[in-house]
């Protein structure tokens, strides 16, 4: 993709399209175990079913945002 | 152009689930958008990579002080950060935080532009000395 690519230190990979598809199946499954445990009364369970599953979207997120932001710093020789 | 195709779709699917999303948990839309928004900014920048080659080639040529070309970087570096980080803040409904990173941006590159600014200063008083 890129001819000249010599020295990156962080790898140009093609976009995976995988990831969105992830999220998006973590984001509704969470939200159906979310209704099923409220409207069996634990609330509690659903809260924390919640927050974890938030957690693990966020660490998957994470690495594209570090990689982001090591190809900015070192493009623009910050 | 295989990854603009790949990015401009990804981009599509992302707004469409993340209306699905929006009613399900609006924080997996957030979310959804923060990853597509940094990989479609990896993919540019990777392309963007090549033409700041050319343009230190083009500064060697020109044998222009080499801390001129990097405040340019530098600069354009933190309002591609600033502007993006900020129209993500806002999608999420904190313009204020948008307005925030905006602000934070402007006074960063004016601050990193004083060097180059007291050298037009020192140049421009010569130049009336002179006179």
């Amino acid at each position: 993709m890129c001819r000249r690519c010599t020295g990156c230190t962080v790898s140009v990979k093609s976009m995976n399209i995988d990831l969105v598809f992830k999220i998006a199946a973590v984001g509704i499954i969470t939200s159906i175990l979310n209704q099923v445990l409220t409207r069996s009364g634990r609330d509690e369970q659903a809260t924390m079913t919640t927050l974890a599953a938030l957690v693990v979207v966020l660490m998957m997120v994470a690495r594209e945002i570090s990689d982001l932001f090591t190809l900015v710093k070192e493009l623009f020789h910050f | 152009m295989d990854g603009m195709m790949k990015a401009s779709a990804a981009a599509l699917i992302a707004a469409m689930l993340g209306i699905i999303l929006q009613k399900q948990g609006k924080e997996y839309a957030l979310v959804l958008l923060l990853a597509v928004g940094a990989m479609g900014t990896c993919l540019a920048l990777s392309y963007i990579r090549p033409v700041l080659s050319f343009l230190e080639r083009l500064r060697d040529l020109a044998n222009l002080d080499n801390d001129v070309l990097k405040i340019l970087l530098k600069a354009v570096g933190i309002g591609m950060i600033g502007e993006i980080c900020g129209a993500i803040c806002s999608d999420s409904g904190n313009s204020s935080l948008a307005k925030m990173l905006q602000l934070l941006s402007a006074a960063a590159i004016l601050w990193l532009s004083l060097p180059i600014m007291e050298q037009v200063m020192d140049l421009i008083a010569e130049v009336l000395e002179g006179l």
